[in-house]
């Protein structure tokens, strides 16, 4: 192996509020499903937006202790459903190997205090009940053994979670990493600090068409939970062991805007930078992308600044290369929306059809320079795949997903 | 940086994964300098008030009102760093930024679920998110100092401060990037909560920043390894799960403040890899990695 090997994503497992296995998702993304409804699991009725993307009941895993999973909070449960699918999508034996485990999540203590003492437990006081992250829980309840990291980049942590997959094997430091971002933000303290943001769409007559990332009529985004785990191999591991290739993670690029904890930098120096960054890494150019999964979360500000990073990194093939947001059907998953749309990519892939961005109506004049993928999917020659994932915090990440030969 | 390339097959239950540790690479980083925080609420408070005579970053006191305790002990030790390196904050434009909290916002947290119970959603307060999550701390440091190399959160429990090791040594090696900042902060001891988010025992916020910097520009000093550990992967393969729940806050600062020329220290990071803490000798060795006799809560007396 080398420090530049490839790394090939040969298994997926997810839950969203599209379906909770690849294929459901897929369907549901290609058929330009919205998975937004009004928030039933608890009271909205005071809240300024009351709908969201969830993922529903989380399922146990065939095989698993189902009473054992029912006393888990609903995170714990995402990740070791997510884990458990995973590794069974991509037929992967674990025993013996050194597998990396790596989950973005960016709030996991407020996610495990808030649940926990809505049943009554007594964690978020007595912190000698948080002796166990979900990430260790993961690890033992996954019988895995090798290094473990929680990383967090806002939304962006799922792309940091690939790219630091890909990085560990390079160095030799995994055989396999199961790698990838989970979130359940749709609480009613998040709802209600988001609400409070102005961030979050108040369409809540008409949920379906509330989230409508680059048109006109937008007014804010909408929430939503779940998440994806990847299982990333060598390329080399991958070929011998004759395992299905999604894609090949290619190029990663990360960078701080260094001006807000919330508001994205008017000038998109850095967002710009990330991108170039990514391109680099791959060895592609902006001619030879085919489609564009933008972070694009349905607000004004963010939206539009997006249009610009992508207008100067593509610069003449800015109208050429189809862009969607998937965020419209899924709603923002927080911590864990990067990890989805890199699973949207792999779709795009494996379909060689895009997903839509719906609701998109009326184009925001400012982001009119775009080719836009709407209402319905399309189908296209996809090779080259990128996902731009943007966060609090100023944070920025673009990652690079290739076919597979 | 070494890394042995060839791949090999395991005799081991896989036979398709490369698991032998002699394609594994070891990643070192110099510690070009290091800045500790142990701090009570009172100092908290002051630092709150005026971020840029206690940091010497240019924060917002805007910003800082907003902060976690924990943000505000990092940017204090961060801004000790900075002082014994004589630098500035726009000297660190292209760092990268790796911080580690134990518990972030756990205080605040209560407060706010408490006035959510009372209030309801239209008075929750729009900073828990921004300030009270994993990536917020080095977030912060990232706006204080004016830095655009990635910056990320990680770990996040009393089992995660291992994991800044690797995410800062992988960090630099990745990107190329002149220098890290890894910071790992948390209290002592771990803060418990009454119903209205008030801690029920006296406790320090603790906080230690090391300035990381590629080998190849430092001469000498101390330096960290993340080194790959076959042997001790096969050895514990009766167990599952993470064994290595190691206070590397505490070590570290511990370990720091001695005389570094005496260090060599190996500890288990996580399954298949350790860390490595050694003193290379070189006669350029300076900057910095000497222990500080500096008091920061005598400063920040002095200051108040």
């Amino acid at each position: 192996m080398s420090q530049r090997s490839a790394v090939w994503i040969t298994g997926v497992g997810l839950t969203t509020s599209l379906g909770h296995r690849y294929d459901e998702f897929a369907n549901n993304l290609l058929a330009g499903r919205s998975g937004i409804h009004r928030v039933e699991r608890f009271n909205v009725e005071e809240h300024p937006s009351q709908i969201a993307g969830l993922a529903g009941d989380i399922r146990c895993p065939e095989g698993d202790d189902e009473k054992q999973f029912a006393s888990l909070l609903r995170l714990e449960q995402m990740a070791q459903w997510c884990g458990r699918t995973a590794l069974s999508h991509a037929q992967l034996e674990t025993h013996g190997l050194r597998v990396g485990l790596i989950l973005g999540m960016g709030a996991e203590w407020m996610q495990t205090w808030e649940p926990d003492r809505q049943r009554g437990g007594q964690r978020l006081r007595d912190a000698g009940l948080d002796e166990e992250s979900v990430v260790t829980m993961a690890q033992r309840r996954l019988g895995l053994r090798g290094p473990t990291l929680t990383i967090s980049a806002a939304c962006a942590s799922g792309n940091w979670a690939l790219a630091e997959a890909r990085r560990w094997l390079q160095l030799g430091w995994a055989d396999v990493c199961l790698a990838g971002a989970i979130d359940n933000g749709v609480s009613p303290l998040s709802m209600a600090g988001f609400g409070n943001l102005r961030a979050l769409s108040r369409k809540n007559d008409a949920p379906q068409a509330a989230s409508r990332p680059f048109e006109k009529n937008r007014d804010g985004m909408v929430l939503g939970d779940g998440g994806a785990l990847f299982v990333l191999e060598r390329e080399t591991d991958a070929r011998a062991r004759q395992a299905r290739g999604y894609a090949e993670v290619s190029g990663f690029g990360g960078t701080s805007d260094a001006h807000h904890l919330v508001i994205p930098c008017p000038e998109p120096a850095q967002g710009i930078a990330a991108m170039q960054q990514a391109l680099r890494n791959a060895g592609v150019s902006p001619s030879e992308l085919s489609y564009i999964n933008a972070h694009a979360t349905s607000t004004c500000v963010g939206d539009v600044g997006e249009a610009r990073v992508l207008q100067a990194v593509l610069g003449n093939s800015v109208g050429d290369i189809p862009i969607s947001s998937t965020k419209s059907m899924t709603g923002h998953l927080l911590s864990a929306a990067a990890a989805v749309e890199a699973a949207a990519c792999l779709v795009a892939l494996e379909r060689q059809m895009l997903p839509p961005t719906i609701n998109l109506d009326e184009t925001d004049p400012d982001c009119a320079m775009l080719r836009h993928v709407p209402h319905h999917a399309i189908s296209h020659s996809v090779s080259v795949a990128v996902s731009n994932s943007f966060g609090f915090g100023g944070n920025n990440t673009s990652l690079v997903l290739r076919a597979v030969a | 940086m070494s890394a042995a390339c060839q791949s090999s097959l395991s005799a081991e239950s896989d036979s398709f994964h490369s698991t032998s540790s002699e394609n594994s690479a070891t990643l070192e980083c110099s510690i070009a300098a290091f800045g500790v925080a142990n701090l009570t609420s009172e100092l908290l408070a002051t630092i709150r008030k005026s971020p840029e005579a206690h940091t010497s970053m240019p924060l917002a006191p805007s910003v800082a009102r907003h902060c976690d305790e924990q943000t505000l002990a990092a940017l204090f030790a961060v801004g000790e760093a900075m002082r014994k390196l004589e630098a500035s904050a726009n000297d660190f434009e292209a760092w990268g930024i790796v911080a580690s909290t134990r518990f972030i916002g756990r205080s605040f947290f209560a407060q706010s679920l408490e006035k959510f119970d009372r209030e309801g959603p239209w008075n929750t307060s729009v900073q828990v998110v921004p300030h009270r999550s994993l990536h917020s701390t080095s977030s912060t440091i990232s706006l204080a100092l004016g830095s655009h190399g990635p910056n990320v959160g990680v770990g996040g429990g009393s089992d995660g401060e291992g994991q800044a090791l690797l995410a800062s040594a992988s960090l630099l090696d990745e990107f190329n990037l002149p220098g890290v900042w890894l910071v790992l902060a948390g209290w002592s001891p771990e803060l418990n909560v009454d119903v209205s988010g008030t801690p029920t025992a006296e406790c320090r916020c603790q906080a230690l920043a090391l300035a990381l910097k590629p080998t190849r520009d430092v001469q000498g000093g101390l330096s960290f390894r993340i080194v790959p550990d076959h042997d001790a992967f096969e050895e514990s393969a009766a167990s599952t799960g993470n064994r290595h729940s190691t206070s590397w806050l505490s070590l570290l600062t511990a370990l720091l403040n001695k005389e570094p020329q005496n260090l060599n220290v190996i500890a288990p990071l996580c399954d298949g890899l350790r860390a490595e803490l050694v003193w290379n000798s070189a006669s350029s060795a300076a900057n910095s990695s000497a222990p500080s006799d500096h008091n920061a809560a005598d400063d920040l007396r002095a200051a108040s």
